[in-house]
C-alpha cells in the first residue's frame, strides 16, 4: 500500500492530493503537462520534497513525514528500495553496458526479494530486453531506444519493491515505442512488483494500466481500476478521438479452423475474438480493447449481418460530444461499453438511459494476456 | 657530475615538498570542490574568492602574511608548537602549508567544473539503485573525474615546484630544509656559478613542459576515447 498526503508549491502551481493505492499491478499516473504529474513521482522517489507537508508511507515503511511546521522525518533515496526510470535515461558514462548493469545487481535492494534464486538474473533480463549485444557498448554510443531498454533492465535487476516510470517512451520513434510498450506489457508476468507509471497518451494508458490516477492542474480527478476510467462520461477519455474500454475476459474455448477464441463476459455472454497465436490456455484472462467508433447500435438483433458479436446491452449513459456525436454508455454483464452514435441515430432510434438494445461489435483488439 | 651535493637535496627536497602538499591538497581541495559545485550557500562566492587570490596575489604577499601568522607570539603558531614541539617559520612544515594555501585553486577550480558537470539526475538514479553517498563519490563521482583528478593534481604538483616568493618569506634557504630548486637556482645566479643554475633551470623548464603536455592530452585537447563496436 502506497499512502500520500501532500502540498507543494512551485512558483505559482500548487499540488495537493491525498491518495492511497495497492501495492500491485499498474498505476498510471495521467495527466496533461504541467498537471504535476512528475512532481509527484520525483517526491515519491525523494528527489525532491514538498514545500508545505507531506506524508508517504509505502507499505509499513515511513518514507516521508514533513510537517506543516518544517520538523521532517524521511528515509533517504538509497533505502526506499525503488527504481526510477526517466524520460532521458540516465546511465552512467563511465561504465560499459554491462557494467551498468552488474551495478544494480551488486547493490540489489536483497531483502526485497524473497527468494533470491528465482529473481531474473542478468541473463535472463537481457534477453528479454533483447540488449545482449549490447553489454559491450558504452551509453554514447546507443541509440535513444537502446539505451531507454538497458535503463529499464537495470531498474528491475536492482530488485526494487516499486517501479517508477516518467513517460519513458517520450522521443522515442514509432518502432521502439512500440517494442518498449511490447516489453512493458509482459513485464508482469517475470516480475510481480508495484509499477507507478507516469504518461499523458493514451495508448499507453490503455494498453498498460490496471488502474489509474488523474491529476488535473495539481489535483486529484479520479483514482479508478481502468475498465471505470475510460468508461467514465464526466472524464475526458469518453471525449477523446481514441475513446473506448479496456476490458478483461478468460478464454472459454479455441476454434482452431477459423483462429477465434471465445471469451467469457460472465453469465453465458460470450465474445468471439481473432487471435492468431494457438497457445491460450483455459481460463487465461485477457486484456481486450473495445473502441466506441467500432460499436453501433439495434432494437432487433440483426439476423443476417456479417458482424461476428452481438450482444444484448443496457443504456446506462449518453453524453454529448459536439459535432452531432454522442458517446453512448452500455453494461453487459458486469463489462461497460462506450459506443459513439451521431445525434440523427439516436432520435431515429429514441434511444434513452434504460433501453435495453443490442450491440455490434465491428472490432476487439487483443491487448496483451495477464495470468 | 651534472648536479653538486647541494643541488641534488634541493632536488630531492623539492620532489619531497611538492608530494606532500599535493597530497594534502587533495584531502582538502576535493571535498571543498564538491561542496562549492553543490552548495547554494552565501558564503560561496567569499570563499571561491580566497580561494582565487593566490592567482593574483604576489607570493611574497601570501609569505609575509604567513610570515606573521608564523612568529612565535601568534596564538596558531604557539598552538602548533605545542602540538609537535616544532616552529613553523623556516622549516619544512611551513613550506608545507604555505605551498598548500599557494596551490589550492590549480585543484579546487578545476575539479569544481568538473563536478558541476555532473547531473544531479545520475547520482539519484545511483542512489535509487542503492548505493550511499559514500558509495557513489567511489563508484561514480571518482571515476568520470579520473581525468580532471590526474590533471589538477599534476598542474597543482608542477606549480608547487616552481613556487619561489613564499619559500624566499618564511622559509629562507636553509639546505636540506628549506632550500628548494627554485631558491637554489637563484643563489647560483647571486653567486654567479652559471654553469649550475643553467643545469636546474633546464631541469625546471624540462620537468613543466613535460606535465603541461600530459595535462593537455588528459583534459582531452585530443580527444582520447572514442571506442567502435
Amino acid at each position: 500500500m502506497l499512502k500520500c498526503d501532500l502540498k507543494t508549491r512551485l512558483g505559482d502551481f500548487l499540488l495537493q492530493l491525498k491518495f492511497s493505492l495497492p501495492s500491485d499491478g499498474i498505476t498510471v499516473i495521467f495527466g496533461q503537462s504541467g498537471s504535476g504529474k512528475s512532481s509527484l513521482l520525483n517526491m515519491i522517489a525523494g528527489f525532491d520534497q514538498p514545500t508545505e507537508y507531506g506524508s508517504i508511507h509505502f507499505n509499513d515503511q515511513n518514507w516521508l513525514a514533513l510537517s506543516p511546521s518544517g520538523q521532517i522525518e524521511k528515509t533517504s533515496i538509497q533505502h526506499r528500495k525503488i527504481a526510477y526510470v526517466t524520460q532521458a535515461p540516465c546511465l552512467f558514462e563511465h561504465l560499459s553496458i554491462k557494467q551498468s548493469l552488474q551495478y544494480a545487481i551488486d547493490r540489489q535492494h536483497r531483502n526485497t526479494v524473497n527468494d533470491q534464486d528465482s529473481y531474473p538474473s542478468l541473463t535472463d533480463i537481457s534477453q528479454y530486453f533483447n540488449i545482449n549485444y549490447l553489454w559491450e557498448k558504452f551509453p554514447e554510443q546507443l541509440s535513444g531506444g537502446e539505451k531507454q531498454r538497458v535503463a529499464i533492465a537495470r531498474a528491475i535487476l536492482s530488485a526494487p519493491q516499486l517501479i517508477l516510470f516518467d513517460e519513458p517512451l517520450n522521443g522515442l520513434d514509432e518502432n521502439h515505442r512500440e517494442q518498449i510498450l511490447g516489453h512493458l506489457e509482459k513485464l508482469q508476468q517475470k516480475i510481480s512488483l508495484p509499477i507507478l507509471y507516469v504518461t499523458h497518451n493514451m495508448e499507453e494508458l490503455m494498453r498498460l494500466a490496471d488502474r489509474v490516477l488523474v491529476l488535473e492542474q495539481g489535483s486529484l480527478l479520479a483514482l479508478k481500476k481502468i475498465s471505470d476510467i475510460l468508461s467514465d462520461l464526466t472524464l475526458p477519455f469518453s471525449q477523446h478521438q481514441q475513446a473506448g474500454v479496456v476490458i478483461s475476459a478468460k478464454v472459454h474455448s479455441y476454434d482452431e479452423i477459423n483462429h477465434l477464441i471465445e471469451l467469457d463476459l460472465g453469465d453465458n455472454q460470450f465474445l468471439w475474438v481473432t487471435s492468431p497465436s494457438t497457445n491460450h490456455l483455459a481460463d487465461e484472462e485477457i486484456r481486450l480493447r473495445v473502441y466506441a467508433k467500432d460499436i453501433s447500435l439495434t432494437r432487433q438483433p440483426a439476423k443476417d449481418s456479417s458482424i461476428l458479436n452481438i450482444i444484448p446491452v443496457k443504456i446506462i449513459g449518453i453524453s454529448e460530444s459536439g459535432a452531432g456525436q454522442s458517446i453512448i454508455k452500455l453494461s453487459c454483464r458486469q463489462q461497460n461499453f462506450l459506443a459513439r452514435l451521431t445525434n440523427k441515430s439516436i432520435q431515429k432510434l429514441s434511444l434513452k438511459i434504460g433501453d435495453e438494445v443490442f450491440a455490434q461489435i465491428k472490432g476487439i483488439a487483443i491487448l496483451g494476456s495477464r495470468i | 657530475m651534472l648536479f653538486e651535493n647541494n643541488d641534488i637535496t634541493a632536488i630531492f627536497l623539492t620532489l619531497q615538498l611538492a608530494s606532500i602538499s599535493t597530497f594534502i591538497l587533495l584531502i582538502i581541495g576535493l571535498p571543498l570542490a564538491w561542496w562549492l559545485a553543490r552548495t547554494h550557500h552565501r558564503a560561496k562566492i567569499l570563499i571561491e574568492t580566497f580561494i582565487a587570490m593566490p592567482l593574483i596575489l604576489p607570493p611574497t604577499v601570501i609569505g609575509f602574511y604567513l610570515l606573521l601568522a608564523f612568529s612565535p607570539d601568534n596564538i596558531l603558531s604557539q598552538t602548533w608548537e605545542n602540538l609537535f614541539s616544532s616552529s613553523l617559520a623556516f622549516s619544512f612544515s611551513g613550506l608545507v602549508v604555505g605551498s598548500v594555501i599557494y596551490s589550492l585553486p590549480f585543484i579546487v577550480q578545476p575539479m569544481q567544473s568538473a563536478y558541476e558537470r555532473i547531473p544531479d539526475l545520475t547520482l539519484k538514479t545511483a542512489a535509487s539503485l542503492g548505493a550511499s553517498k559514500f558509495d557513489q563519490s567511489l563508484s561514480i563521482i571518482l571515476p568520470m573525474t579520473k581525468r580532471a583528478t590526474i590533471a589538477s593534481a599534476a598542474l597543482a604538483f608542477a606549480h608547487t615546484m616552481g613556487e619561489f616568493g613564499i619559500v624566499l618569506m618564511i622559509g629562507g634557504n636553509i639546505p636540506g630544509e628549506t632550500q628548494v630548486v627554485s631558491i637554489a637556482l637563484f643563489e647560483h645566479v647571486e653567486s654567479m656559478a652559471y654553469e649550475e643554475a643553467h643545469n636546474l633551470a633546464l631541469l625546471l623548464l624540462a620537468f613543466s613542459f613535460t606535465t603541461l603536455v600530459m595535462i593537455n592530452t588528459l583534459s582531452g585537447k585530443t580527444k582520447p576515447r572514442v571506442r567502435h563496436a
